[in-house]
């Protein structure tokens, strides 16, 4: 079969072909995505500290001098 | 027909192979998709939590203790192997009632928490050390402890029996004492 140089060569293809291309998209895609994860829990995270929230549920045996 | 590669043996994607991509990528985005929606469903661990410390917390749940240990017919506090220096059984508060609190520390879960069957419970878990793993046995829920974070779950036991909790953080050694493995708690559930 003759090979011919004539077709074109997709991006797909491409990029499939350059295992060094995968590699950066290998690393910076899930990168991105857990960094972005991870600020996402850093900004959700309860501040609330755990005295206040006894005081609020009405579990005041539990707090310093609490009986 | 040659071993090495022909020079120009790229070719468009077949049919087939571009099903097989599509098909990847979109189990790939649904996959993706689930992590947050998991949260609407349900299906993630609870993610409430409170600032703590390690004092704090030592403190907090032993009051906790004193209070809800259980006592036998002379009014002698119960520990898990009867002697006194063993670890405290607590009759749990529902929900309703109170929260639970339980301890991780080098190397005990403490106390032993026991439950009825079909209640719910609040569990306020934290270190006063290391990071330590809750693993709960044989229904494998894991979660980590980690000290100064009130980490909370609610739990509703649908089984009666005696389970293990088993730290599965390799939690450090203090000192020249090794305890990780030797690190066991229990949870009992009654009707």
């Amino acid at each position: 079969m003759q090979e011919t140089e004539t077709e074109k060569r997709t991006f797909g293809q491409k990029v499939f072909d350059n295992i060094f291309i995968l590699l950066a998209l290998g690393m910076a895609f899930p990168g991105v995505f857990y960094l972005g994860w991870g600020i996402v829990e850093i900004f959700v995270l309860n501040n609330t500290k755990l005295t206040d929230y006894l005081a609020a549920s009405n579990q005041h045996y539990l707090l310093p001098g609490g009986k | 027909m040659p071993l090495s590669t022909p020079k120009n043996w790229w070719q468009p994607f077949n049919k087939e192979e571009r099903i097989w991509l599509y098909i990847s990528i979109l189990w790939g985005i649904i996959m993706f998709v689930m992590m947050p929606l998991g949260h609407f469903w349900n299906q993630n661990v609870s993610s409430e939590t409170y600032k703590t410390n390690p004092e704090e917390f030592g403190q907090i749940a032993q009051k906790f203790i004193d209070r809800y240990q259980r006592k036998d017919a002379k009014g002698v506090p119960v520990t898990h192997n009867g002697k006194p220096q063993g670890i405290p059984l607590v009759d749990a508060p529902s929900k309703e009632t109170g929260d639970v609190f339980l301890v991780a520390q080098a190397w005990q879960f403490r106390p032993v928490l026991v439950m009825k069957k079909n209640k719910t419970y609040r569990i306020h878990m934290s270190s006063l050390d290391y990071q330590h793993g809750f693993s709960l046995q044989p229904q494998n829920l894991n979660l980590q402890i980690l000290p100064y974070y009130d980490f909370v779950i609610t739990m509703s036991p649908n089984e009666t029996g005696k389970f293990f909790l088993i730290c599965n953080e390799y939690c450090m050694f203090a000192g020249e004492k090794f305890g990780h493995d030797s690190m066991v708690g229990q949870v009992i559930v009654e009707d």
